[in-house]
């Protein structure tokens, strides 16, 4: 067989001989704290852009609550640490969003902030009374230090919205617009205090 | 004549990104912006011409404007860090935001602090050409 040897392929040999070193284990390297030897499964950045599929995703998630928790952050309905209850956020897309989700993280923000407090919402009530029943008819507990029953307090304000979108879509292209609506009604008259939206677009090329 | 055509495109595709890096402008307009700015590698024609910040009930928000000195399209990462008055993270950290500039455009990056506590802030970005 004959092989030219030219400066180019010589470099070239070199080069993938220094790559196959590089990739082999050497006595100094040292074993990481895992339990799978497996390659195929690595953790991430949970904050990065992720751009896998076009459909609803973390990065959205995440976005819709750092924008709604601002802006109502700013807002002067947060003065004075009114107290508030997550009610419902309506999904309208022709997608399945786990919209209790983006409601949680918008409350654990706001609860973080320090700038609002949240009371029990309808969903959360149930596991409340029975434990002020258990406290109050089981019979168990000393009068001292037990939970009263009518005492808890009312919110002010309730947080619902909804979420929409428009899905246009050809042959190579596929775009989506997402919107969030999220508004804070005052429970006693019914008046909107506060309501912000955001918008996302996503397209998607074949 | 097929590969020669496929190397001839990549060959442009580099050339065009290589220009793209060339026509790198400052990071930022002043010192003053530069000494809240983390930026990873360069942002190309990208430049923050304007920061300020003020309190809205009890806590900041920052508007930072930044342009576009290239005729190329370019993609933005940011994220803004919040720290309190001792220098300890306030929160968990921002998610990283795309926001994509058209040549020569202008756009605003806003954010609010996730607390009263939040006193101090830096932007990190990072860009790529689009």
């Amino acid at each position: 067989m004959n092989v030219t040897k030219s400066p180019l392929s010589a470099a070239l040999l070199v080069m993938l001989c220094a790559t196959m070193l590089a990739g082999c284990p050497t006595p100094t390297q040292l074993s990481q704290p895992t339990v799978s030897f497996a390659r195929q499964v690595s953790y991430g950045d949970s904050k990065a852009v992720e751009t896998v599929t076009n459909e609803f995703g973390s990065t959205d998630l995440q976005m819709i609550t750092e924008k709604m928790v601002g802006s109502l952050l700013e807002s002067p309905v947060t003065n004075g640490r009114p107290t508030m209850t997550v009610a419902a956020v309506r999904n309208k897309t022709s997608e399945y969003i786990d919209t209790k989700s983006i409601l949680n993280s918008i409350q654990t923000q706001l609860v973080k902030s320090g700038k609002v407090r949240f009371v029990r919402s309808a969903d959360e009530m149930q596991a409340g009374v029975e434990e002020l029943q258990r406290q109050n008819q089981s019979g168990l507990y000393k009068s001292q230090g037990r939970a009263k029953v009518g005492n808890m307090t009312a919110a002010k304000y309730t947080l619902e919205g909804e979420i929409t979108s428009i899905v246009k879509q050809t042959v190579s292209t596929k775009d989506v617009f997402y919107k969030m609506t999220l508004k804070v009604y005052d429970v006693e008259d019914g008046s909107i205090e506060w309501q912000d939206e955001k918008e996302i677009r996503k397209t998607s090329r074949r | 004549m097929k590969s020669l055509l496929i190397a001839l495109c990549v060959a442009t595709s580099m050339l065009t990104t290589a220009t793209a890096m060339a026509q790198s402008v400052a990071h930022a307009a002043t010192e003053g912006i530069a000494s809240k700015l983390i930026v990873r590698g360069n942002l190309g024609g990208l430049q923050v011409i304007d920061l300020r910040s003020q309190m809205r009930n009890d806590v900041m928000a920052v508007q930072a404007e930044v342009y576009n000195f290239s005729a190329l399209d370019s993609r933005l990462y940011y994220r803004f860090r919040w720290t309190d008055s001792g220098g300890m993270q306030v929160g968990d950290g921002e998610v990283w935001k795309p926001v994509l500039f058209l040549g020569n455009q202008t756009q605003y990056l806003k954010a609010t602090a996730p607390s009263p506590r939040a006193t101090e802030f830096m932007i990190e970005m990072s860009a790529e050409a689009r």
